[in-house]
């Protein structure tokens, strides 16, 4: 994979289909969201019957999933520099932080 | 269910033992050995992990505790029954390995400086273990390797999946490196000149780049990089050994195997380049001949080209370098071709390429991988530009007349590409000429809801381990498993079983597996294990890629993924099963290389 991104940014390209496809390779932002997600969830012990699937929509990314016992999980995360990411679970917020400080920490060894 | 008789085992030993030229009894003696689970070097025995201080400074890493399988029930949509552990039936135990990126990091070709633009906006043009993946690569063919034998029922290996982009800079060289590895052949990582590194890691001038001899005026530096003396040196003089793997193994097509930089359509200047003697060392020339002309032609490859040839070999800033004709770009037919040309053992030829491909052009493939397991092996790569792919009208007609066949077949199938469902979106056709409709990841998941016996879809190409479940609206589904790569931490590459519960359900299981190094690199041990730790830590340092992110989460990695059986399993018989797992076991032991 590569990152492309800089070929965006010059305008007399736009409307060339072979420039168009010169981009980032796709949804690295949205597996990074889902992946804290998964990590905050599992870190607090709650036992999944699907796990988040996210979503990104203009101005932040959402998650769904659901418990074994049926409760709702949702998390939002807006698509800004800090990415503060709130978990909720049946309504209650189980967490809020950070998506790259539950990256980091969970890539860490645990003491 | 009744497994094989007596007579059936021998008979069977007999056939297998003529067919592979080994001895009857000695043969008849491992077949006999009862199957269990493998006392096998994975992830769910220990982990890697970083240690303090806390991120955006140099880490080491350090063992962590075994991640065991965390079930998952997304597919198949109510918490499983206990007790399927002790039913369980292996029904394909398969290796995966994805995104090598086997690196002549010498080559004119690489385009380094790039990230001397912005790191972000260019990682991956350089990185500071790009001279040590011929040793990674190996490290993980050993790992593989020892894992011969699953750590989850001990069935011997069926086959192993090479899902793209096993060649950085789809390079001849390269694309021979990586065969030599998997059939076991000793490689030496080095192009130009007898022994010496010549390149931007050892050109002060080139001061985006790691320079290990001296890194104090570059950003890894910065960062904490280490100073190591005689690195490059190392890396490119030393003769990487590998075992090979023992079992069969299939590749396709990934998209650095297919454009330039994974990303651009070659030409006939590019290639030229390529095997010339000189090198880019620093942005400013190469941007202003680069980007200046790239404007105003569709072909910014043929522009710089273009401005190389005229200007580039007056100008400061481009080097010269030691040509060498080995470092050509592939063209045509050239990669199924290298398949076809690998050695019989452990095969199979062509590795899913067969004559077929040759002679029609067509770049994907179907193969039976036991009597009752189908692969197919799609290329999803687009050649005209971007780094995502798609699927084209005719491949994916293909794939669905395929799948209905070995649907009326009792065939369970596994999905084999590149590209995942996240970046299966190019839509890049070509400019002039015929073009067909290329299939985005909706549709081609909507596609494969159609067939219950397409149970899991394996691929790469994001660099991180990550499982999607497909769960049909109703009832039903499918599995998608992507794994990591050997360039970008954690250069983890993955274990696949696929097993019968024996209750109407089916599980999948995915285990990750590191490279056979050291956890944390010695100072000066340039031994080749070391230097396949050192890349390892580099890359753990790599900031600009995110190197924890691409872990996955535990979700990710160690886990079963539940599914109802496609269709009644127990139509495949034990002694089917037996026969199968002999056969598997018998190429094990014909190698030389079936653990005990």
């Amino acid at each position: 994979m590569r990152r492309w991104a800089w070929l965006l940014a010059a305008p007399v390209l736009v409307g060339c289909s072979q420039i168009d496809a010169l981009q980032q390779v796709s949804g690295v932002p949205l597996a990074t969201v889902e992946i804290a997600a998964d990590d905050v969830l599992l870190q607090k012990n709650v036992p999944l019957l699907s796990a988040p699937i996210c979503q990104e929509g203009d101005a932040e990314f959402t998650c769904t999933a659901t418990t074994q016992d049926n409760q709702q999980v949702e998390v939002s995360v807006p698509d800004d520099e800090q990415m503060i990411m709130t978990v909720t679970v049946g309504g209650e917020e189980i967490f809020s932080g950070p998506v790259q400080d539950v990256i980091e920490r969970a890539g860490e060894r645990m003491p | 269910m009744a497994g094989l008789t007596r007579r059936g085992f021998l008979a069977a030993t007999a056939g297998l033992a003529a067919s592979l030229g080994v001895p009857e009894h000695a043969l008849a003696a491992r077949l006999a050995e009862p199957t269990k689970p493998a006392d096998v070097p994975t992830t769910l025995e220990q982990t890697l992990r970083f240690t303090a201080p806390k991120y955006r400074q140099y880490r080491h890493l350090t063992v962590g505790s075994g991640e065991p399988y965390i079930a998952r029930y997304d597919v198949l949509g109510r918490v499983a029954s206990n007790g399927r552990g002790t039913r369980r039936r292996s029904l394909a135990y398969l290796g995966h390995l994805s995104d090598m990126h086997i690196m002549d990091a010498q080559s004119p070709a690489r385009l380094d400086v790039m990230v001397g633009q912005s790191e972000s906006l260019w990682a991956g043009a350089f990185r500071p273990q790009d001279t040590l993946t011929v040793n990674v690569g190996a490290a993980m063919v050993q790992a593989m390797r020892a894992a011969e034998a699953s750590p989850l029922t001990g069935a011997p290996m069926t086959a192993a999946f090479v899902t793209g982009d096993s060649a950085d800079m789809i390079s001849d060289l390269e694309l021979q490196w990586y065969i030599d590895l998997l059939d076991g052949v000793p490689v030496t990582p080095n192009s130009g000149k007898a022994g010496v590194y010549e390149g931007v890691q050892a050109w002060p001038e080139s001061d985006f780049a790691y320079q290990p001899e001296d890194p104090a005026n570059d950003p890894y530096g910065a960062y904490g990089f280490p100073q190591i003396p005689g690195l490059l040196q190392a890396a490119v003089s030393q003769t990487v050994e590998s075992g090979g793997l023992a079992s069969p193994w299939y590749a396709v097509y990934g998209n650095h195997d297919t454009t330039f930089l994974g990303t651009l359509a070659i030409d006939d200047a590019l290639r030229r380049w390529a095997v010339g003697d000189r090198k880019a060392a620093v942005w400013q020339p190469f941007a202003a001949n680069f980007l200046g002309g790239w404007a105003s032609n569709l072909s910014p490859v043929n522009q710089f080209l273009h401005a190389v040839r005229g200007n580039f070999g007056a100008q400061s800033g481009i080097k010269s370098v030691t040509d060498d004709p080995a470092r050509k770009l592939l063209e045509g037919t050239d990669f199924m071709q290298a398949h076809l040309q690998s050695p019989a053992a452990p095969g199979p030829v062509g590795h899913g390429f067969t004559q077929d491909n040759i002679d029609s052009g067509k770049t994907y493939w179907v193969a039976d991988l036991s009597p009752y397991v189908r692969a197919f092996g799609l290329d999803t790569c687009n050649q005209i530009a971007g780094p995502d792919g798609a699927v084209p009208e005719d491949q994916f007609n293909w794939l669905r007349a395929g799948l209905e066949q070995a649907r009326s077949e009792n065939k369970i199938c596994v999905i084999l590409s590149h590209h995942n469902s996240t970046t299966l979106e190019n839509e890049a056709v070509p400019a002039i000429g015929p073009s067909q409709r290329l299939i985005h990841a909706e549709e081609f998941v909507s596609m494969l809801h159609e067939f219950p016996n397409a149970v899991v879809w394996i691929n790469g190409h994001t660099h991180i381990n990550t499982i999607i479940p497909h769960a049909k609206p109703g009832g039903g589904g499918f599995w998608e498993v992507t794994t990591a790569s050997c360039i970008d931490f954690p250069q983890q590459q993955q274990l696949i079983e696929i097993v019968d519960n024996q209750d109407g359900t089916m599980s999948i299981f995915t285990t990750a597996l590191d490279h056979a190094s050291a956890a944390d690199w010695t100072p000066s041990d340039f031994s080749q294990s070391g230097l396949a730790s050192l890349s390892r830590q580099l890359a753990a340092n790599d900031w600009i890629e995110n190197p924890p992110m691409r872990m996955g989460s535990p979700l990710d990695r160690n886990c079963e993924l539940l599914m109802d059986a496609p269709f009644d399993l127990s139509t495949i018989t034990d002694a089917d099963l037996e026969k199968a797992q002999m056969a598997a076991k018998a190429r094990l032991v014909a190698a030389g290389k079936a653990q005990s």
